[in-house]
């Protein structure tokens, strides 16, 4: 499973902070979407459809799991039965994607250093 | 506020529709219930909020259906419906007769029809010539898109030969006269001359 992370890199923007968003634990749909705009302070905010089109993705690939959520989490009512969970697969590659954005941020800050030097 | 609430809600509802069955019976109410969550929050928000969000919904939702639509075909030709009619055991005869329509359809059927033609021709109506010839030009693109969306089976392949066949006589037509032009019509050796102009020594 190790050799094909690399064929899911680099991930789209909106797929990255899906993946990010449910890192920590479960979160249904409305919760992904409040925290990635709050991850990405507002610069990145996805409608529904958008979202929802994601995940059924996410999901085909492996990436992420979809559980009935425990009713009693529900902060209040009409909130989503189920919840998406991030899968072993996807931690990988999110460590993965993030480890290439490091390596990437490394290479642009040591020139850039050099050019001020 | 509330009214506009409720109408964009049942808007939605409607767009939801849209969606293949199958998407909308596993997602829809989670899209409704996450929808209405957002409406609410915007409109707390204040009325520009509101407009902001369900523009973004809107512009959103024909790119997301027409993916959905596109996602559920595709799952379907892999898997169900319209596979066994065009999925035959290799070697059987509906494979060969798939494999030979278009020598059919482009090759025996118009001479056939031409061979035909002194004894049909004061019978048969003037546009059938053209009906068989558009008929047979369509079931040969009938074949070679069908054979292009399930995989380039065994059966396709004449498909893809006889076009080739046909284009490669022009270009080699086109080629031989090119190379004969710049070869023959100098003053070239006799016996250069002699194969190029009569195919012999």
């Amino acid at each position: 499973m190790q050799a094909e992370i690399p064929s899911y890199l680099p991930l789209t923007e909106p797929t990255f902070y899906i993946l990010l968003s449910l890192a920590p634990g479960k979160r249904h749909g409305y919760a992904i979407l409040k925290d990635i705009e709050s991850l990405s302070h507002g610069e990145v905010s996805l409608s529904t459809s958008t979202l929802y089109t994601a995940l059924r993705r996410l999901l085909s690939q492996g990436l992420i799991e979809r559980i009935p959520d425990d009713p009693r989490n529900h902060a209040g009512p009409g909130l989503p039965r189920k919840a998406y969970v991030l899968s072993e697969l996807g931690r990988r590659i999110l460590e993965a994607e993030t480890s290439r954005m490091q390596a990437l941020v490394g290479a642009a800050r040591l020139r850039l250093g050099e050019e001020v030097a | 506020v509330r009214h506009s609430i409720r109408i964009l809600s049942r808007l939605y509802a409607l767009f939801l529709k849209l969606y293949p069955r199958t998407y909308w019976v596993e997602y829809g109410e989670e899209l409704q219930t996450v929808f209405n969550l957002a409406v609410s929050e915007a409109a707390k928000r204040g009325g520009f909020s509101l407009v902001w969000m369900s523009l973004r919904e809107v512009r959103a939702l024909p790119g997301a259906i027409i993916l959905e639509h596109w996602q559920e075909r595709r799952e379907q030709r892999m898997t169900t419906e319209r596979g066994p009619l065009f999925t035959f055991e290799p070697g059987s005869w509906p494979e060969a007769v798939a494999a030979l329509a278009p020598f059919m359809l482009l090759g025996v059927l118009p001479t056939t029809l031409s061979l035909l033609r002194p004894y049909t021709i004061a019978t048969a109506p003037k546009w059938s010539a053209d009906a068989i010839t558009l008929g047979s030009l369509g079931l040969f693109l009938g074949l070679f898109v069908i054979g292009v969306i399930k995989g380039l089976p065994r059966w396709f392949l004449p498909n893809t030969g006889l076009p080739l066949a046909v284009f490669s006589v022009y270009g080699f037509f086109e080629l031989l006269s090119g190379v004969r032009r710049a070869l023959v019509l100098r003053r070239d050796p006799w016996v250069v001359r002699q194969i190029a102009y009569q195919g012999q020594l």
